[in-house]
């Protein structure tokens, strides 16, 4: 071999070898993307995050106006004695891509779709197939039927009609109360009511479970878990003194009392008016009879169904429900917060 | 003299297990070589079909050429044997490219050894390559499982956050500060710097925050007892009474809603740990700590995040991390006789039926190390650590029944993950010295071929397709452009870690070592807060 040749191969090599390294010595040098990697610093955790951040952005909007009031503005104001007409234009297209902000009690018209945020400093009434992109009340916000929210809400109160849809946060200060047909994500209040109101247990059930004289099911002995690697099913009017974890299906007969927390790996079907003082965990599907009464918070991977009159939480302690999919049946009350991820509905 | 004795006894029975492995592998070996110096080529009869017929009787060609027959003895008497027929080569010393079986001058049992180096080697490195793809194409593609990020209203369980520090005046204060800040029921918080024998000004910072917060910062100072992290650890275990520890080292930046993250899995009742995810904040300072960078994400963002999802073994990694204090009583409390008392947690939980949990959107900053003796130092501490783990538990995951296969198949590859740069070290030395052996039949050049190429693309990428999957997912699209850098720190991990690895095998069994504090250097000059 001439040593031209083993030159050139050699070279040819060193490119081979040296070609990936260039973009790495470029980013190297130039320092494109030095910077540590952005990390949530909570602010996203809080339901109301963005209604807060929206409010504080109208007040500065509106003090800006008063010290220039000739100034652009891409907002349509409502003063008190006003009321929303829209434009010519956003009339025909039945569109307004303008923020809405009432200075006093709001009722959007019928069939219109608001393409940017909506705020009223007194209530906030939607019309029929509204559609908004998030709406802000300072009082009483109601949903009226076939309407949507897309983004976020919140208000005081907040009323959803049947055929209405909550599809991003909505968080109240008082009440949400949703009526059957309606739809929901990511709920917030101290009381969230589903459908027509019905007589739920008591706070003090739980006081009463523990004063009660139930037959006890499981080890006698004290034990942080009891760890069941099949089936369980607990039967009726029992109570359980220990943390279960079920590696099979869970089945908690009608009236039984659950003093602690319980998992299953496998689905978890819980009879009429159970007491569970704890949290339930799935990793599959959970379904909560009628009169239930749960202090902790419910986690599913797959679907919670949530049976009439039961409640979760109370006003002192609220509590999380979260699953993929959770149907509520009229009449169930959830004190804190309720995730349906994909999909949340009143039956 | 009598102590010294009984001291070396008791060492080498402690390591009998390594002992054994290694009479057992030159038994092997020795066996290996006596067969193949009396198995000779064989013929295996086909029926007409064409089909072997296992049934025929097998006939050894010895019986057709008396002495070793070589390629060309095969060939020129290869019409003797009965059609059809085919031969089946049963010898693991196979020749050499000249065609001779044996050769005198070969010295076969080195060959055998390396042979069986060889194939080792490439077996765990393609498994393991096997297990980075797995993960990483499972965090592209399959459902990703937060089961608990969800829960943001609670009635919280009570929470001690445990600071071990010694010696960390450039950065404890914005610890604990940040900690202060956190979005908690303050009622059920309780904030624990442990000051271990600080000889710098930890102590004072530590004591002025916690008289600005009586009810909040309650220090512990200690003088005595064990040095070290888990004898910290230990000792503010003693002192607490809530039900989770959050443990955070000194240099850790946590933002407000990490806690909540760290503690929401435990409302499930089978958890007994749970982990976040570590940043590195000092991005920017050198080429070092941009690498360590991005082999983070790949090992937080990828690798813990699919072991959560296909319901594996995440690793409690000592920070950023949560224990429920009931299973951690019921596990045995801290061991402060270990050096890597997260890994030893981590196992001791599963062994006993409690999961570890990871939280990806727990996300903490920390500082990486920015020079290469203290990043050197670092992986060494840590690869001594997880040996040391592996020894104590690899024979309870793999004799565990109540555990789960695949639970058990990944603790088991999670224990050895730093065993594999000395069983890579060991291939490469086969290899060459097969090479030089002068050992190029079809099988052993198949062998070779293998691991070539289960190394090049397999072994090495597959951990790199795992960083460059993590920079994809984080949305940080230029620093990807460093990864092919990355291969110098793979190699200088590679080197360190078998270094640490042999000295831990070789010289630690008959060297006491004393638990203390390996401390890793700090570089704030400034502080976050300011």
């Amino acid at each position: 071999m001439s040593v031209l040749a083993f030159l050139i191969l050699l070279l040819l090599t060193s490119a081979v070898c040296l070609a990936p390294l260039l973009p790495a010595w470029q980013e190297w040098r130039l320092r494109r993307d030095a910077l540590p990697l952005g990390i949530e610093q909570g602010e996203y955790t809080s339901v109301r995050v963005f209604a807060e951040r929206f409010r504080n952005h109208v007040q500065r909007e509106l003090v800006a106006l008063e010290t220039n009031p000739n100034g652009d503005k891409d907002y349509l104001l409502i003063g008190a004695n006003d009321t929303f007409v829209p434009a010519r234009l956003e009339q025909s297209g039945q569109r307004v891509q303008r923020r809405v902000i009432s200075d006093a009690a709001l009722r959007l018209p019928d069939g219109f779709a608001f393409e940017r945020e909506v705020y009223s400093r007194g209530n906030l009434n939607s019309g029929r197939r509204n559609q908004l992109r998030a709406a802000l009340a300072d009082a009483r916000l109601d949903l009226d039927e076939g309407s949507v929210v897309l983004r976020w809400t919140d208000a005081v109160d907040i009323n959803v009609a049947p055929q209405a849809r909550l599809l991003g946060r909505a968080a109240a200060t008082n009440t949400i109360t949703l009526a059957a047909g309606s739809e929901f994500r990511r709920l917030h209040a101290p009381t969230i009511v589903f459908g027509a109101s019905a007589p739920v247990l008591g706070a003090d059930a739980v006081t009463r479970a523990r004063a009660r004289n139930f037959e006890r099911f499981g080890p006698l002995t004290e034990q942080a878990r009891w760890l069941v690697r099949d089936e369980l099913s607990v039967p009726d009017n029992r109570q359980v003194n220990t943390a279960l974890v079920v590696r099979g299906r869970l089945n908690i007969g009608t009236g039984a009392f659950l003093t602690k927390a319980i998992k299953s790996y496998k689905s978890i079907i819980i009879g009429d008016g159970v007491i569970i003082d704890g949290s339930i965990v799935s990793n599959r599907d959970i379904t909560i009879g009628a009169r239930c009464i749960i202090t902790g918070p419910v986690v599913a991977q797959g679907r919670i169904r949530i049976g009439p009159g039961s409640r979760f939480g109370s006003i002192e302690q609220p509590t999380t429900v979260t699953a993929n999919a959770v149907s509520v049946a009229s009449g169930a009350v959830i004190h804190g917060t309720v995730w349906g991820r994909e999909q949340g509905q009143v039956s | 003299m009598r102590m010294m004795s009984v001291s070396l006894l008791r060492k080498l029975l402690q390591h009998s297990v390594l002992i054994g492995a290694l009479c057992l592998l030159a038994l092997s070996a020795y066996s290996f070589e006596r067969a193949a110096a009396d198995t000779a080529p064989l013929a295996l009869r086909l029926d007409p079909s064409h089909r072997v017929n296992l049934n025929a009787p097998l006939r050894p060609w010895r019986a057709l050429a008396p002495n070793t027959p070589s390629w060309e003895f095969m060939a020129a008497h290869a019409a003797e044997l009965p059609l059809p027929s085919v031969v089946l080569v049963v010898t693991p010393t196979l020749g050499t490219a000249n065609g001779q079986f044996s050769s005198p001058g070969r010295p076969r049992l080195l060959v055998t050894l390396c042979l069986i180096g060889l194939g080792v080697a490439v077996f765990f490195i393609v498994a393991y390559a096997i297990r980075h793809y797995y993960f990483t194409l499972n965090r592209l593609f399959f459902t990703q499982r937060h089961p608990y990020v969800d829960v943001d209203t609670a009635d919280w369980p009570s929470v001690t956050i445990i600071v071990p520090a010694h010696n960390e005046e450039k950065v404890i204060g914005d610890s604990l500060r940040a900690l202060m800040q956190v979005d908690y029921p303050q009622e059920r918080l309780t904030i624990m710097p442990i000051n271990d024998r600080s000889t710098d000004k930890t102590a004072e910072i530590i004591d002025e925050i916690a008289r600005a917060r009586p009810g909040l910062v309650r220090p512990l100072h200690r003088n005595g007892g064990k040095p070290g992290k888990a004898a910290a650890l230990k000792e503010a275990t003693k002192l607490i009474t809530s039900d989770i520890i959050v443990v955070f080292d000194a240099d850790y930046f946590p933002s407000r809603g990490l806690v909540k993250r760290l503690v929401s899995p435990f409302f499930d009742p089978e958890v007994g740990a749970t982990m976040g995810r570590v940043v590195p904040l000092n991005v920017g300072s050198n080429l070092l700590t941009r690498l360590l960078d991005i082999e983070r994400a790949g090992g937080y963002q990828v690798d813990q995040q699919a072991r959560m999802n296909m319901g594996l073994v995440p690793q409690y990694g000592g920070t950023v991390g949560g224990v429920r204090v009931a299973a951690l009583h019921e596990v045995g409390g801290w061991h402060d006789d270990v050096l890597a008392e997260d890994t030893d947690l981590t196992y001791r939980l599963l062994l006993e039926g409690w999961k570890t949990v990871y939280e990806n959107r727990a996300e903490c900053y920390e500082e990486v190390p920015e020079t290469w003796p203290t990043r050197i130092r670092q992986i060494m501490r840590w690869a001594r650590g997880h040996n040391q783990s592996l020894w104590r538990h690899f024979g309870q995951v793999f004799m565990e029944r109540h555990v789960g296969f695949w639970e058990r198949v990944d603790g088991l590859a999670l224990l050895g993950v730093y065993a594999l740069s000395p069983l890579i070290v060991l291939g490469w030395i086969c290899a060459i010295m097969l090479f030089y052996l002068n050992v190029t039949p079809l099988s052993a050049s198949l062998l070779a071929l293998l691991a070539v190429v289960s190394y090049g693309a397999l072994g090495n990428f597959a951990a790199f397709f795992e960083v460059a999957t993590a920079s994809f997912l984080d949305g940080s699209r230029e620093r990807i452009r460093l990864l092919p850098m990355n291969f110098f720190n793979f190699l200088i991990s590679l080197v360190a870690i078998t270094r640490a690895s042999l000295f831990q095998m070789v010289v630690g069994p008959f060297t006491k070592r004393e638990n203390g504090w390996d401390k890793t250097a700090r570089y704030r000059v400034h502080s976050l807060l300011s």
